[in-house]
């Protein structure tokens, strides 16, 4: 196994998130760096990350011991929202964060470009290929400049190959370097794309130093192609393909959102309902669900439960009335983006199961379909004998859409 | 791969013990929810009444989608399904952390993967002697896309 901090070359993922701090990833970095031994184990070679959660950056939070570990690197950036989409920032200094709200989804993009220059640092447009977030759309559209950019994220594990290609298109149109990186949220995201320095790259200081030097050399690259023997794949075209659906709607920022901050964080009783065998089979009949535990009692009486129980996911036929409401004044649709499932103790036929429901927060960012507002609500479920069975946090996201087909 | 309804004789579950999971190993299984199906669901829960986005494809069109939608909760019993299917009978699921990145579409044949992430296999889980196992569960559906994505905690027994 090479080791990263001997050698001339090193391979990192520039662009990871993790469950530390960004609320829609579910990978931690532990998980990713065991994710490392284990296809280092299958011949793949990756050297360490940067984590770069969304609208966040922890001055105090370090992995490097963590790392040390697993005989990787971790590192640490920020990815924040601009006006051209998403900026990935290496080498963030207390004097950078000084500046910037790092929670505002649209970020003067050319401020933080120059200040993360003047400040020793360097941003990086991120999956500049993307729909809306990133900046190519913005160039295309816009006519914007790109002042004072150097770096695009050309390959990244998020976007599609057409994607992709109008960022290396751009890059080479504009004589911008290019990396990659995996915008992993979950584990085995980890390192799909990734940046082969050659150099040793231990700290922030060295990655900063190699992205502001125009002389050196760093490449794109997939993960299947650090193997040995393998010759690296072309980049992908840039040229226009049956595109896959984008809503590529709305804008990037406006107004703070409007909502009853008076009903976050307070826990009413939403209703209670009793599980029956056949609201069991029904669920289990809507899911192609044939496990016995659920539907066979003869089986399941020979089993852990001593009987039939619910599949877990019964919580979610649980009937309740509707859930406290922050009357967010924002979008024309909502959707679900999340939802965290804990369950504590089998549901089992005869149960009544009594629901109470909060609201924990509300928050907004950007994404393919421009500005989004979430609402978060968890429901707590308790059975008859007062024990909690299960919690469902769901996440939905408030947003403009326009009907398919109608132009911009 | 299983699709279609329960049959007798279906084999039971392969229960699966710590001993024999590392990190790196996959399962995959297909499912499709049908338009049938989805309504069913619909049904049983009570879910989002009214909203037409989940049962029309008109409407789900004029609402800025594709095609008529199958509902987030009904995407999550699916990866539960998976993970239950993956770990057999003794295993229990611990959580589900979904995150739905684009509509899954009525009647989407769906590539169900689970990727085991991460063994505790030396760790005694609360004194049961079991362990945890980390999970990442996606469904993919035929045009390339990973519409949702999650992770999985299960808790398995060992074989001894």
């Amino acid at each position: 196994m090479p080791d990263p901090l001997s050698e001339n070359t090193t391979y990192l993922d520039l662009h990871v998130h993790s469950a530390d701090g960004s609320d829609d990833a579910g990978g931690t970095v532990e998980g990713y760096l065991k994710w490392i031994t284990a296809r280092r184990a299958h011949g793949l070679r990756i050297d360490g990350f940067v984590v770069t959660e969304h609208r966040r950056f922890d001055p105090d939070r370090d992995y490097s011991a963590l790392a040390a570990r697993y005989g990787a690197i971790v590192l640490r950036g920020v990815e924040v929202e601009t006006d051209i989409g998403h900026v990935l920032v290496f080498g963030v200094t207390p004097e950078f964060l000084s500046r910037f709200d790092l929670t505002s989804i649209s970020l003067p993009s050319e401020e933080v470009f120059r200040a993360a220059w003047e400040t020793g640092g360097v941003a990086v447009g991120a999956h500049a290929g993307r729909p809306r977030i990133g900046c190519v759309e913005h160039v295309d559209e816009r006519g914007v400049t790109l002042e004072g950019v150097h770096v695009l994220e050309a390959l990244n594990g998020g976007s599609n190959d057409y994607e992709n290609g109008r960022a290396f298109d751009l890059a080479d149109a504009r004589g911008l370097r290019a990396v990659g990186g995996s915008d992993a949220h979950f584990v085995s995201a980890l390192g799909g794309c990734l940046t082969r320095f050659d150099r040793a790259i231990h700290t922030v200081d060295d990655l900063v130093a190699a992205l502001r030097d125009p002389a050196a050399a760093y490449t794109p690259i997939y993960l299947e192609d650090t193997a040995e023997g393998v010759e690296p794949r072309p980049r992908p075209s840039g040229t226009p393909v049956l595109q896959p659906f984008s809503s590529g709607q709305g804008t990037l920022g406006g107004d703070v959102i409007e909502y009853d901050r008076s009903v976050v964080g307070r826990e009413v009783l939403v209703g209670s309902f009793e599980v029956t065998r056949e609201l069991i089979a029904s669920f289990c009949q809507a899911l192609d669900e044939r496990n016995p535990l659920y539907t066979d009692e003869a089986f399941a009486a020979q089993g852990p439960h001593g009987g039939i129980i619910a599949p877990p996911g019964i919580i979610q036929a649980v009937r309740m009335g509707p859930a406290p409401n922050p009357g967010v004044k924002f979008g024309s649709s909502t959707m679900m983006a999340g939802q965290l499932h804990e369950y504590y103790l089998p549901v089992r036929p005869g149960d009544t199961i009594e629901g109470f429901a909060q609201v924990r927060e509300v928050y907004e960012k950007t994404g393919r379909s421009g500005r989004m507002v979430f609402v978060v609500r968890r429901t707590r479920f308790a059975n008859q004998h007062g024990e909690d069975v299960a919690a469902l946090q769901t996440t939905s996201v408030h947003r403009e859409m326009r009907p398919v087909g109608e132009a911009e | 791969m299983r699709s279609g309804r329960a049959t007798v004789g279906d084999p039971l579950p392969v229960q699966r013990y710590l001993e024999d999971v590392s990190v790196g190993d996959m399962f995959e299984e297909t499912q499709q929810p049908t338009h049938a199906q989805v309504v069913e669901f619909l049904d049983i829960t009570g879910l989002f009444p009214g909203d037409a986005r989940i049962t029309d494809a008109e409407t789900a069109r004029a609402a800025g989608l594709e095609a008529a939608i199958v509902p987030g909760p009904m995407s999550a019993s699916m990866l539960t399904r998976l993970v239950t299917d993956w770990m057999g009978p003794l295993g229990r699921v611990l959580s589900l952390d979904v995150s739905y990145r684009r509509a899954v579409w009525h009647d989407d044949r769906l590539r169900c993967v689970a990727l085991v992430t991460d063994v505790n296999g030396d760790g005694d889980f609360e004194g049961t002697g079991e362990g945890a196992v980390h999970l990442d569960v996606t469904l993919e559906n035929e045009r390339g896309e990973k519409p949702v994505q999650g992770t999985a905690i299960v808790v398995m027994p060992r074989r001894a």
